[in-house]
């Protein structure tokens, strides 16, 4: 696989709302994950990285479902609703 | 208060002139004026003859309904780009609340007469008012069945959030500011409360690091657990029994079935 450039796919800091925005597919990765972030108020404001920590996610295990999902490899469905916040 | 030259750039983003060509837009202009406020200007009373319609070009303007008891609710933050006045203008009633404005401002102005001209040469208009209208009934509907059904506590969270959606700007190493001077006050005449119980409220989240709060100013310091006392969703450290009554699932406005590929 080539090395994507730092833009090209989901990368630590980009805001949640504007990973959703441009890759549309990783909505299915926040559901898998149980995470309430789709639609969310505070999406335009918080990180990929402070969206990790607030559910206790490792960020590194987050951004591969994210950057595949943006590949075109998203998780299939049905999800679970989503998990406390914490 | 002083009268400026319009430009009809300060049209643009306005909602209720969304659709109109550019020679519309500049009749629209030249049938109004703009001027300053300086914060804390009352731009019209409650019960004043409708008169004016306006639209905030920039700053922040707070509409405030007084009961006959004195008590008071805010009925809504105004911020750039939106209108106020109108409705009452078309109703042909007195204006619902004061507007006062909050922030330095600058508004345009059009008077009862030339806003009606405008709205039937130009029907867009109309049906815009109409749409922003329609939304602004359903908050009201939100809001009311929030002050009839859900504790204190959620309606203040939720109150956040609508700022949030308004007027929310990042900060410095995580967290969301409100972009304008915020009272506890204010939060209590949002929300039909008493700004005792929001201050006993407030004072908790800042206790907990949910916010950070000073006189005029809030920052949401976990952006998260708002949410999740505005959702109603159980926190982390209570017991959970999700096998037997998993958390409801959230109806967000963005939603949509996931897709591959």
């Amino acid at each position: 696989m080539d090395m994507p450039t730092p833009r090209a796919l989901p990368a630590a800091d980009d805001m949640i709302a504007a990973v959703l925005e441009r890759w549309p597919a990783t909505v299915a990765v926040f559901l898998h994950r149980r995470m309430a972030c789709a639609g969310c108020t505070m999406a335009p404001f918080m990180t990929v990285d402070e969206a990790a920590d607030s559910y206790g996610i490792p960020l590194a295990d987050l951004l591969v479902e994210l950057r595949a999902a943006a590949q075109g490899n998203a998780p299939q469905g049905p999800f679970e609703p989503p998990l406390p916040h914490g | 208060m002083k009268a400026l030259a319009p430009d009809p750039a300060v049209l643009h983003g306005m909602e209720l002139f969304a659709g109109l060509d550019a020679a519309a837009l500049a009749e629209v202009v030249r049938h109004a004026h703009t001027r300053r406020l300086r914060k804390g200007t009352r731009v019209f009373a409650q019960s004043d003859p409708a008169d004016t319609c306006h639209a905030l070009i920039d700053g922040r303007v707070k509409i405030v309904q007084q009961g006959p008891d004195g008590q008071q609710l805010v009925i809504r933050f105004v911020g750039p780009g939106e209108t106020f006045g109108t409705a009452a203008v078309v109703v042909g009633t007195g204006y619902p609340g004061d507007a006062v404005a909050v922030a330095d401002c600058v508004e345009i102005i059009w008077s009862k007469d030339v806003m009606a001209a405008l709205m039937e040469r130009h029907p867009p208009i109309a049906m815009n008012a109409l749409r922003i209208v329609g939304r602004r009934l359903r908050e009201v509907q939100t809001r009311l069945r929030e002050v009839s059904t859900e504790r204190v506590e959620r309606r203040v969270a939720h109150a956040l959030l609508r700022l949030v959606r308004q007027a929310g700007r990042r900060v410095e190493g995580g967290g969301v500011e409100i972009a304008f001077p915020l009272s506890r006050q204010d939060l209590a005449e949002m929300t039909g409360t008493t700004l005792h119980t929001v201050s006993r409220i407030v004072s908790a989240w800042d206790g907990e690091g949910i916010v950070e709060s000073g006189r005029q100013h809030l920052v949401i310091r976990k952006p998260h657990r708002l949410v999740a006392l505005a959702e109603d969703l159980p926190s982390p450290d209570a017991p959970t029994d999700e096998g037997e009554n998993p958390p409801p699932p959230l109806r967000k406005r963005k939603d949509r079935a996931p897709r591959s590929g």
